[in-house]
C-alpha cells in the first residue's frame, strides 16, 4: 500500500486524475486488485461503483490478474481483412487459451483490440507495447519462441 | 430574459434553460425516456430531438440550451420517423412480443397467471405492466413493429437483495437509477459498467447490495421508466387505483408519503414530493398486510388464548380498569395520534392511572429547528448512525448547506455514515464528552480517549470559522454535555415523542415496572420486558407480544385512522385513513372512546401536564480484567409498536442484523470468533446470548447492541464475552 500511495501522492490526490492512477497502478500489480482499488476509494474520497466503472470501461484495464507477456492482435478492419483471425486462432492454439484469458503458467495474456490505428502495418501484434507489423502465422510462431526463450 | 419559438409560439424563457423545459412549462409535449425533472439532463435516450432552424442535425432537446431567438420545431414528420426508428432500436433490446402483438388485449384475462413467469418476456409477464413509461411511449409513437432481430440478454435475474428484485434484461439503459442515487441520495451504489453492447447497471465489483453501500431508499426503483427494478412486495399486485397522502408514522422525521391501494389492498408506499428511507419505502405495505397480524380481540381461557367478540373483551377490559384503578399503569408508544394520546391521557386523569411513555430516560425531546441554522456551519454527530437512522434528515441537511457544512462524527461505532463525514474520531466508549470538550474548546484531549492529538487538530481545523452543531441522540449519549458556544441538537428517534413533550408523562416505563403498588398493566404499543406477575395484562396492539397477557385488544394501523402528528421539526403533518382497519381491528382512540363509555367516564379537553421523575444519571465504568469489553448500546429506531421491523420482516433483519452482537476484526480474532458464533455477553447486571457479526467501523475493544426486548437485562457499560458455539 505503501506504494499505492506514492501514487497517490504524485498525483496529488486529486479525484480527477483517476484514470492516470489506475494506469500507474496496473504499471505495478500488472492488473487492477480489488483492495487496491478500495483503498484508493477511500483516500480519494471517490465511489467505488465509479472507480470499478471506469476500470470496465477501458480496454486498457483489467480486473483479473495478468500474464508476464500480454499479447494483443488487433482485430480491425484492415487486419481483419489481412488475416487476423487466422493469426488469433493459431496464437490460441499454441497458447492453450482462448481470447481474454492467461496461460495457466501465467506467462501469457492473450488479447483483442478493435483498432490500433496502423492499419498500414496490418496485421498486427502487440506483445508488451512492442509491436510487430504485418505477421503472419510462421511469423508469430517465431515471435513466440523468442519470448518463450526469454523465460529459460 | 431571451425569447424563443417552439412550433411558431413565441415563448419567453431565462437563460441557461434546456428546450425541453421550457416547452414542458408552455405545455408543448416531447416525448422522453431517460429525462426526468429532479434529476440532470442526461441524454441517452434520443427520444427528445427536435429541428432548429439553421442547423443540419436535430438535437436532444433535454441538453439544448436556449439562446435568443432559435425557432424549434418538434413535432415534423422526420422528427417522428427518426423517434419511432430509435425506439425501435431500444426496443430490440427490451422484451417486445407483447407490445407488438396484435391479441394484445385478448389475453388481458389471463394476467394475473402470467405475470408470476419466472422469466419476463413481455409486457403481460412484466410486473410494471400498464404501469410503465416504455409501454406509453410505444402508443405514443405508434410503434407497430420492430424490424430488428431481438437480443435477449439472458442475464440472470438479480433476487439475492431484500425489497427489491433486478431483472437488468428489461434495462433500456436511461441512467435514471444511476443519476438518482448519485445526485440525490448521494449514495454512489449504481454506476454503469462495461461499454457498447456489454453496457450494464450495477455495483462495484458486482457486490450484493448488501455490502454495496446500499441504503435501500427504493428511489432507483421509482425512478425506473420500466420493470428492471421492481418492489418484491407489490411485484404481483394490480397497478394501483389511487394513492392517498399520509405521513409516516415509523421514525421521527415525518416524511409525506403515498399509500398506493389496489383493491382493498394497500400495495406500496411511495414517496409524495419528498425523499423516503427503507422503512418509509419497503417496511409500510409489508407491516399493514403481515400475516402475524392480529385483527381480532383475543382474551385468555384457561391456558390458551381465544377469539372473543369485541364486547366481551371491552368488558372485561373496563371492569378490570375500574377494579385496579389507581393501581394501573399504562405503557405507552408514541407511535400514535395526536387525538389519541389526548384521549388516553384523559382516560388515564379520570381513572388516576399511571402512564409510562416508551422512552428510556426522562429528557423529553425538542423540536428540531433546521430553518433557523444558517451560515456556514459544522455538524458534529455523536452516536448516530445518520444514514440508517435519519437518511431523510441527512440529505435536507447535505442539500441545504451544500459545501457550506462540514460533518464530523464522535462515535466508537460509527457505521456507514462514515463514508458521508469529512473527519470521524472512533473514541473509546464512553470518553465521547471528553472529546467534543477538545473539539470545541481548549481542553486537550485525554489519552483515554484513544484520540491522538493530531486527529483532533485535523477536525478541529474543519470547525474553523464555522458555527457548530451537535446532533446527539441523549438514550444513545447517557454522558454527553454540550460545550458552548457549540450548540446541541437533541435528536429523538420515534415518532410524534414531541407530544409528550407537551403532556409529559407520570414515570419511565422501567419506573413503572419496578412500582409495587401497580397491579393492572395497559399496555398499548409498547414492547416491555416483565419481570414479575401482574394480576391483569391488557395488551392494545398489531402483533402479539412475547409476553404473557389476559386480554389482546386488535389496534387499526396508521394507515387505517385519520389524526395528526408532530414531526422532528415540532409542526404538525396529518395521517390520513387510506383503508379500512383489517378484521375486526379498531383504531386506538376508537378503542378508548368505547372503553370510557363502558366505564361511565366522559373524556375531558383539558389534560393535566405531568412531570417525570428524574432518573439516576448514567456513569460509564471503566473495563476491568474481569470485564475487559466496553458495551454500546443503541436504540433501535426501525420498530413500529410493539414490534422491532427485523422480528417481523426478514429483509430488515439482513439489512440491519439488529439482533446481534458487532464487534471488529480484532476483537473477533482475539476470541477466535467467526461469523454467527454464538456469543454470551456478561456484565454487573445480566447477560445477553446472540450471533456474532463483524463490523470494520467498530472500535477495537468495544461491542455494539441495538436496543431490543430481550437484552433489556444488560447495560451500557464493561462487560466479559464467552463463545458458546462457534
Amino acid at each position: 500500500m505503501k506504494k499505492i500511495e506514492n501514487i497517490l501522492k504524485q498525483h496529488d490526490h486529486r479525484k480527477e486524475r483517476i484514470i492516470q492512477i489506475l494506469n500507474d497502478i496496473q504499471k505495478i500489480h500488472n492488473y487492477l486488485p480489488k483492495d487496491v482499488l478500495q483503498y484508493v476509494s477511500r483516500r480519494l474520497k471517490l465511489p467505488l461503483s465509479e472507480i470499478y466503472s471506469i476500470a470496465t470501461f477501458y480496454a486498457a484495464f483489467s480486473l483479473k490478474p495478468r500474464g508476464k507477456h500480454l499479447v494483443t492482435v488487433c482485430m480491425g478492419t484492415a487486419c481483419h481483412v489481412r488475416g487476423a483471425p487466422a493469426v488469433l486462432n493459431r496464437l490460441e492454439d499454441r497458447l492453450g487459451v482462448t481470447s481474454g484469458s492467461t496461460t495457466q503458467d501465467n506467462q501469457f495474456t492473450l488479447k483483442t483490440v478493435n483498432c490500433l490505428g496502423a492499419c498500414a502495418l496490418a496485421p498486427i501484434v502487440v506483445v508488451d507495447e512492442e509491436y510487430h507489423g504485418q505477421t503472419s502465422v510462421n511469423k508469430v510462431d517465431r515471435l513466440l519462441k523468442t519470448y518463450e526463450k526469454e523465460k529459460n | 430574459m431571451i425569447k424563443i419559438t417552439i412550433n411558431g409560439k413565441r415563448i419567453k424563457a431565462k437563460k441557461g434553460d434546456t428546450v425541453l423545459k421550457i416547452a414542458e412549462r408552455a405545455g408543448i409535449r416531447i416525448p422522453t425516456l431517460c429525462y426526468h425533472k429532479d434529476l440532470s439532463p442526461f441524454g441517452g435516450c434520443r427520444l427528445c430531438i427536435v429541428e432548429i432552424k439553421g442547423r443540419k442535425a436535430p438535437l436532444t432537446a433535454c441538453t439544448l440550451y436556449a439562446e435568443d431567438g432559435m425557432e424549434i420545431k418538434t413535432n415534423t414528420p422526420r422528427l417522428r420517423k427518426l423517434r419511432r426508428f430509435t425506439l425501435q432500436l431500444i426496443l430490440s433490446e427490451h422484451p417486445n412480443a407483447c407490445l407488438i402483438c396484435e391479441r394484445e388485449k385478448d389475453c388481458a384475462n389471463f394476467q394475473e397467471c402470467i405475470k408470476k413467469s419466472a422469466v419476463t418476456f413481455g409486457c403481460k409477464s412484466c410486473p410494471q405492466n400498464d404501469n410503465c413509461e416504455l409501454q406509453d411511449m410505444v402508443r405514443e409513437l405508434g410503434v407497430k413493429d420492430i424490424p430488428f432481430d431481438f437480443r435477449y440478454r439472458g442475464l440472470e435475474v438479480e433476487r439475492h437483495d431484500p425489497f427489491f428484485d433486478r431483472d437488468y434484461n428489461l434495462c433500456i439503459l436511461c441512467g435514471r437509477c444511476i443519476r438518482v442515487c448519485q445526485e440525490i441520495r448521494n449514495a454512489n451504489t449504481l454506476q454503469f459498467q462495461h461499454r457498447g453492447p456489454e453496457t450494464l447497471v450495477g455495483t462495484a465489483f458486482d457486490l450484493p447490495h448488501l455490502e454495496a453501500d446500499c441504503q435501500f431508499c427504493g428511489a432507483c426503483v421509482d425512478f425506473c421508466p420500466t420493470g428492471a427494478l421492481r418492489d418484491r412486495f407489490s411485484r404481483y399486485d394490480k397497478p394501483p387505483d389511487k394513492a392517498v397522502k399520509t405521513t409516516c408514522m415509523l421514525c421521527s422525521i415525518g416524511c409525506q408519503i403515498d399509500l398506493n391501494v389496489s383493491g382493498e389492498k394497500i400495495t406500496c408506499s411511495t414517496p409524495h414530493r419528498s425523499q423516503l428511507c427503507v422503512r418509509g419505502r419497503f417496511g409500510i405495505a409489508p407491516i399493514l398486510n403481515h400475516p402475524k397480524r392480529i385483527t381480532a380481540p383475543l382474551m385468555k381461557k384457561g391456558d390458551t388464548l381465544v377469539e372473543v367478540e369485541w364486547v366481551e373483551a371491552l368488558d372485561f377490559v373496563a371492569g378490570k380498569l375500574h377494579e385496579h384503578r389507581k393501581r394501573t399503569g399504562i405503557l405507552l408508544t408514541s407511535q400514535l395520534t395526536n387525538e389519541t394520546i389526548d384521549k388516553i391521557y384523559s382516560f388515564a386523569d379520570i381513572l388516576g392511572m399511571k402512564i409510562a411513555a416508551q422512552m428510556d430516560s426522562t429528557h423529553l425531546p425538542v423540536p428540531l429547528k433546521i430553518d433557523k441554522i444558517k451560515g456556514s456551519v459544522a455538524f458534529i454527530i455523536v452516536n448516530i448512525d445518520m444514514v440508517s437512522d435519519y437518511s431523510v434528515l441527512l440529505l435536507k441537511l447535505r442539500k441545504k448547506f451544500k459545501k457550506n457544512a462540514a460533518f464530523i462524527i464522535i462515535d466508537a461505532a460509527a457505521g456507514k455514515t462514515s463514508r458521508y463525514a469529512d473527519a470521524v474520531l472512533n473514541p473509546v466508549p464512553g470518553t465521547e464528552n471528553d472529546v467534543l470538550h477538545a473539539l470545541t474548546g481548549s481542553r486537550k484531549i485525554k489519552k483515554q480517549t484513544g484520540i491522538q492529538a493530531t486527529e483532533i487538530e485535523a477536525a478541529k481545523s474543519l470547525t474553523a470559522g464555522r458555527k457548530i452543531f451537535v446532533l446527539y441522540e441523549p438514550p444513545n449519549s447517557p454522558t454527553l454535555k454540550v460545550p458552548k458556544p457549540a450548540r446541541a441538537l437533541p435528536l429523538h428517534s420515534q415518532c410524534n415523542m414531541l407530544k409528550f413533550t407537551e403532556l409529559g408523562f407520570d414515570a419511565t416505563q422501567e419506573q413503572i415496572l419496578t412500582d409495587k403498588s401497580i397491579d393492572c398493566l395497559y399496555v398499548i404499543g409498547a414492547a416491555p420486558n416483565l419481570t414479575r406477575k401482574y394480576q391483569t395484562v391488557i395488551v392494545q396492539d398489531c402483533f402479539l407480544p412475547d409476553f404473557d397477557l389476559d386480554v389482546f385488544l386488535p389496534a387499526a394501523t396508521f394507515a387505517e385512522m385519520n389524526g395528526s402528528v408532530y414531526c422532528i421539526e415540532g409542526n404538525m403533518k396529518k395521517v390520513r385513513r387510506v383503508a379500512l382497519p383489517a378484521g375486526k381491528a379498531m383504531s386506538d382512540d376508537k378503542i378508548i372512546d368505547t372503553l370510557a363509555s363502558a366505564t361511565n367516564v366522559r373524556l375531558k379537553k383539558r389534560i393535566q401536564k405531568r412531570r417525570p421523575k428524574k432518573t439516576k444519571k448514567i456513569v460509564f465504568q471503566k473495563i476491568t480484567k474481569e470485564y475487559p469489553l466496553t458495551l454500546i448500546i443503541r436504540q433501535n429506531a426501525y420498530r413500529y409498536r410493539n414490534k422491532t421491523l427485523s422480528t417481523i420482516l426478514k429483509g430488515f433483519d439482513r439489512l440491519r442484523g439488529d439482533r446481534h452482537i458487532w464487534l471488529n476484526e480484532k476483537t473477533a480474532a482475539k476470541y477466535k470468533l467467526k461469523k454467527n458464533a454464538e456469543v454470551r455477553l456478561t456484565g454487573r447486571r445480566g447477560t445477553f446470548t446472540a450471533p456474532v457479526k463483524i463490523s470494520p467501523f467498530i472500535r477495537d475493544g468495544a461491542v455494539l447492541i441495538y436496543y431490543n426486548q430481550s437484552n433489556k437485562d444488560i447495560a451500557f457499560g464493561p462487560v466479559r464475552l464467552e463463545c458458546i458455539k462457534s
